[in-house]
């Protein structure tokens, strides 16, 4: 039974619990990795997103393409966005097939695409563009997009991993080829240690 | 068949190459900016790329034509070992000497992170297939060099099925294994 009470999730904790045990099952290797998709930085980044996304569309949530760069499992945005938005098309892109495998396990309904953003992305046109791991790639700029883009930067340096992080929301949106983008910038810990998260938001 | 090396920059002086001429026991050719105390022949160093990256040139097929075995400046050769085994690409080093299954689980989602092959000792021939790599590499050189962390992971990444490996070759790495190996890789740290 789904109660009242589960239904007003926006993000369904219950079915965490299934996904969890089913990745510890059949992905074991995964399992650290895919509890850190729902930590709690990433609800934080995930969710001040989608409540920005909210309200950049308010006037039309039906029916919206989405477009997810550098998705990882798409644990957290992927009901979010279908807590916001009216029967979203959503596309997750990713490098890294496993995580693709298990986000389409856990999200049946998306569809996939194991590219590498930054060298293989086809020139897509669309209504919406997010990508949450700006740090982890080649500035957005250089890569054709055509739609509303939501993009988040850190500049959490200390993982190998982050090969361009950025200072401030000014130096991010230089790199995100948005011409006049909104800037925001949050705080957040990791490791006892205190660092900046930032978004852009702009139609290319 | 001939031995490279390559010299770029002032970490690794002429002693080096003349050392790893003397461990080889062979005639070495060396490309390099700066030929100054070479004892060896010596081209230079096109200016396509900066540091690390300097080595795809040796990808170029027009650039080195014959057949040949390329070292890195920073291994001891303790024993004489035929390292010209050539095949249909690039022959690479595999890297026995990390737990890659440590490697593969610590690295899952990074980008890039994970790496098994090594460049420190590569091996061609007139029929390797080696033009299409340094091709790609001249057309996205800015999107690859601030990618990847070096050619290893470049190629592994982007051209995986495009490389062979060395097999059954006892090669050590000073920080993980020690002195044990025919060849010691001290992969940076002289």
């Amino acid at each position: 039974m789904i109660t009242h009470t589960m239904q007003k999730f926006p993000i369904p904790a219950y079915l965490w619990s299934e996904w969890t045990l089913t990745v510890m099952e059949k992905y074991p290797h995964r399992t650290k990795d895919f509890v850190q998709s729902y930590s709690q930085n990433q609800l934080m980044a995930k969710s001040w997103l989608v409540e920005h996304l909210k309200m950049e569309c308010i006037s039309d949530l039906d029916k919206k393409e989405v477009w997810i760069l550098g998705s990882w499992y798409g644990t957290v945005l992927v009901p979010l966005l279908r807590n916001v938005l009216k029967n979203p098309r959503i596309h997750l892109v990713d490098f890294d097939n496993e995580s693709l495998i298990i986000a389409k396990m856990l999200h049946p309904y998306i569809t996939t695409h194991n590219i590498d953003v930054t060298f293989d992305l086809p020139e897509i046109e669309t209504d919406i563009i997010i990508n949450t791991s700006c740090e982890h790639m080649y500035p957005m700029k250089d890569i054709p997009m055509k739609g509303l883009c939501f993009y988040q930067s850190n500049n959490f340096r200390s993982d190998n991993a982050h090969i361009n992080c950025v200072d401030s929301a000014e130096e991010f949106a230089a790199q995100s080829g948005i011409e006049k983008p909104k800037l925001y910038t949050t705080d957040f810990h990791k490791f006892d240690d205190h660092h900046k998260r930032y978004m852009v938001i702009g139609q290319r | 068949m001939k031995n490279y090396c390559l010299k770029w920059g002032s970490k690794y002086g002429p002693d080096y190459v003349n050392n790893l001429q003397d461990m080889l026991g062979e005639d070495i050719i060396c490309i390099t900016e700066d030929p100054t105390g070479l004892n060896c022949e010596t081209i230079p160093l096109p200016k396509t790329s900066t540091k690390w990256w300097n080595k795809m040139v040796l990808f170029n097929e027009e650039f080195i034509k014959g057949p040949g075995v390329f070292y890195d400046l920073d291994i001891a050769i303790k024993n004489k070992v035929d390292w010209f085994k050539p095949d249909e690409y690039m022959k690479f080093l595999y890297t026995d000497w990390i737990d890659l299954k440590q490697l593969k689980d610590i690295t899952v989602s990074k980008n890039h992170q994970y790496c098994s092959i090594n460049s420190s000792i590569i091996c061609w021939d007139e029929n390797t297939k080696r033009q299409e790599i340094f091709d790609y590499y001249i057309k996205h050189k800015e999107k690859i060099e601030f990618t990847f962390s070096g050619i290893d992971t470049f190629i592994e990444h982007r051209f995986p099925d495009k490389y062979c490996l060395y097999d059954n070759v006892n090669v050590s790495s000073f920080n993980k294994n020690g002195t044990s190996g025919d060849v010691v890789l001290f992969e940076g740290m002289i």
